[in-house]
């Protein structure tokens, strides 16, 4: 009985190793396959370069993650992109460079914190609330600059293809917002208690969690993280189109954090995961452009692995 | 009476003949029909609706559009917010307008088969029905520019530089927007005039805006390092090419960027005179002036109400031209 028992246990570990390494076998799968078709694929210099075209989206993810796992989402991401992109195009030649990044900063920090406290404190719906900031940013900007903003102080314009210690700056600002993130979920009360507040809202409420002000600060960070995104894409495209700028964002995002295997009801999740979602599409995008993948294909392909994706990380948490 | 009847259907021959081939149909003379319209002192009602009204180039036409209102004094322009394609904003719109009971509304249909309906609905209450870009049957008008003529023109500069370059192996990358059958010949005409000149095709991706642009430039010259054409869909997705390939270090000799549509930051690339060196412009301020004219044709019958606007190569080549295509931008 015993033996059988700990034949159990060992097949139940053998299953959860398999699907908890389910994403980073897909990735290396996907590298190997786009290896094969094209060689340029896995050489560092292409890499280096799917890292500075993930670099916004896992800007955004990372903060955004943290807010899924407490249960709520900001669905306003894309628009603040575009407003801060806007926003600095037409700052720069007042307030200079530091100047600009200061404000977008602080008005991606604002709108958030105001997010925060609709869905925080007033309890209105997320999603209500960040349709409506989604739509309302979207029509500011454009409001902001009916023309095209472009040419930017070249200073500033480095951030999008200068490196730094050998790395795109880019990719730097990429990896420390990551590595913020890991620290504040390992090391932070508010790690602990962003699960807390999306296990059981009340729950975390009556153990004395202030749950108001996280999920604010929250927000905020994810506005703040939206801006700095937006700040990133001006930089490396050298322009801000007030109507296309950050369009279809939230869905990127959403998608990658969802990959990552963060439940759209919050409670778990792990944000390295999250950015093994993120690399995953950013992955897939460059090996079917390198490949000359149709787009009408390479749209199948992209939801074919996604969807194999969410099959594996269902198969992993179902095994606990 | 005989002589009568014969005048009246070479009339509508030629009136035929016309709404086949807009091409034939002169600025003169749309312009000359939209000044006759006001002449008899009434107010006339027009409406607009595009499917991508956030797109620059879309804004400098409706003010061009309102320009040429004010211009004939006789006419207001109302304009919708349909954005990105929405379908259901474009119907609310229209559905406002018919309600309204102007005059004529000009849309560009962003699906013709659920339009339809809206299109009979209009007409029945003695609604001018005018497409922009897009052909619905039965419409009362046209207002559109010829892709085909933006493709060739486009593809053509970029084989004469292929060939003053002498090229032993070109190779081109072309952005696409597959999704939008209807103005395909952007790429295919390209396509066509690449394969006859030898210009090999070795990437072909959706592409209209500047972020996705510059990602696919970028990733196909990790590819193809001696890449020496990018063919922009428009020229937002040009303008993304053009930031890859300066990112990249590449000699601006060595490489041929060319966009469509004109658009102001488009021109002012090419203006630069580095690796951007073309668009296929189209001339926006008429453009704008015809979707008024063209409406006010067709409300009162003063003059033609399909007509294509013209579409010019835009280069440092002819810098006066582009001097001027700059300026529409700047009024």
């Amino acid at each position: 009985m015993s033996q059988a028992n700990d034949k159990s246990v060992d097949t139940m570990n053998i299953g959860a190793s398999f699907t908890a390494a389910a994403l980073p076998a897909a990735i290396a799968f996907l590298a190997l396959y786009f290896f094969y078709k094209s060689p340029v694929f896995l050489t560092f210099n292409n890499w280096i370069s799917i890292s500075v075209q993930i670099a916004s989206l896992m800007t955004i993810s990372i903060p955004f993650a943290i807010l899924l796992m407490a249960g709520k989402v900001d669905l306003s991401v894309g628009s603040m992109v575009g407003l801060s992109g806007v926003v600095a195009g037409l700052s720069f030649p007042n307030l200079g460079i530091t100047g600009t990044v200061v404000l977008v900063l602080v008005v991606g920090l604002a709108i958030g914190l105001l997010n925060g406290f609709l869905v925080g404190v007033l309890s209105m719906s997320p999603i209500i609330v960040t349709l409506g900031a989604l739509t309302l940013m979207r029509g500011l900007a454009q409001w902001l600059s009916p023309s095209p903003l472009f040419d930017f102080p070249e200073a500033f314009t480095f951030i999008g293809y200068g490196r730094l210690l050998g790395l795109p700056i880019l990719t730097l600002i990429m990896l420390t917002v990551l590595a913020v993130g890991l620290f504040v979920m390992a090391r932070t009360p508010l790690g602990r208690h962003t699960v807390a507040i999306g296990v059981n809202e009340r729950a975390a409420y009556l153990v004395g969690i202030r749950v108001k002000l996280t999920v604010m600060l929250l927000y905020g960070a994810v506005g703040m993280s939206a801006a700095l995104a937006g700040l990133m894409t001006i930089a490396r495209i050298n322009s801000a189109p007030s109507g296309t700028l950050g369009v279809g964002v939230e869905l990127s995002v959403l998608t990658a954090v969802l990959l990552g295997g963060v439940p759209f009801t919050g409670g778990r999740g792990s944000l390295l995961r999250v950015a093994l979602g993120v690399w995953l599409l950013g992955m897939l995008s460059n090996g079917l452009i390198l490949m000359n993948v149709p787009t009408t294909a390479s749209l199948m392909i992209t939801g074919l692995v996604l969807v194999l994706a969410a099959a594996l990380d269902v198969l992993r948490t179902r095994r606990g | 009476m005989a002589a009568l009847v014969y005048v009246a259907a070479l009339w509508l021959n030629q009136a035929a003949a016309a709404e086949n081939d807009p091409s034939k149909v002169t600025i003169e003379e749309v312009r000359a029909g939209g000044k006759k319209a006001c002449e008899g002192g009434k107010k006339f009602k027009i409406a607009f609706s595009h499917s991508v009204s956030e797109a620059a180039i879309v804004k400098q036409v409706r003010h061009f559009a309102d320009k040429r209102a004010a211009e004939l004094g006789c006419v207001t322009v109302l304009h919708d917010n349909t954005q990105a394609n929405n379908l259901e904003q474009q119907i609310n719109a229209v559905q406002g307008w018919i309600t309204l009971g102007i005059d004529a509304i000009v849309v560009t249909p962003i699906d013709e088969s659920a339009l339809k309906p809206f299109q009979k609905q209009a007409q029945a209450q003695h609604i001018k029905w005018l497409t922009y870009l897009g052909k619905m049957g039965g419409s009362d008008g046209f207002v559109g520019f010829d892709h085909a003529q933006a493709g060739q023109l486009i593809g053509k500069a970029a084989v004469d530089w292929v060939k003053s370059k002498k090229i032993e192996h070109p190779k081109a990358l072309v952005t696409t927007l597959t999704g939008l059958p209807s103005i395909a010949p952007r790429w295919t005409e390209v396509e066509k005039l690449f394969a006859q000149a030898g210009i090999e095709i070795v990437a072909k991706q959706d592409s209209a805006d500047q972020a996705s642009g510059l990602t696919i430039t970028e990733t196909v010259l990790k590819q193809h390092p001696d890449l020496s054409v990018v063919i922009g869909l428009n020229d937002d997705a040009a303008v993304g090419a053009n930031r890859a390939v300066t990112v990249a270090g590449i000699s601006p000799d060595q490489i041929f960027i060319g966009g469509q549509d004109g658009s102001f930051e488009g021109l002012t690339a090419v203006n630069q005179g580095k690796a951007y060196k073309a668009s296929a412009a189209i001339l926006i301020n008429e453009l704008g002036a015809n979707v008024v004219d063209l409406a006010l044709n067709a409300v009162a019958g003063s003059g033609p109400s399909f007509a294509y606007t013209p579409t010019v190569l835009a280069s440092k080549a002819d810098q006066a031209l582009l001097d001027k295509l700059i300026a529409n931008y700047k009024n």
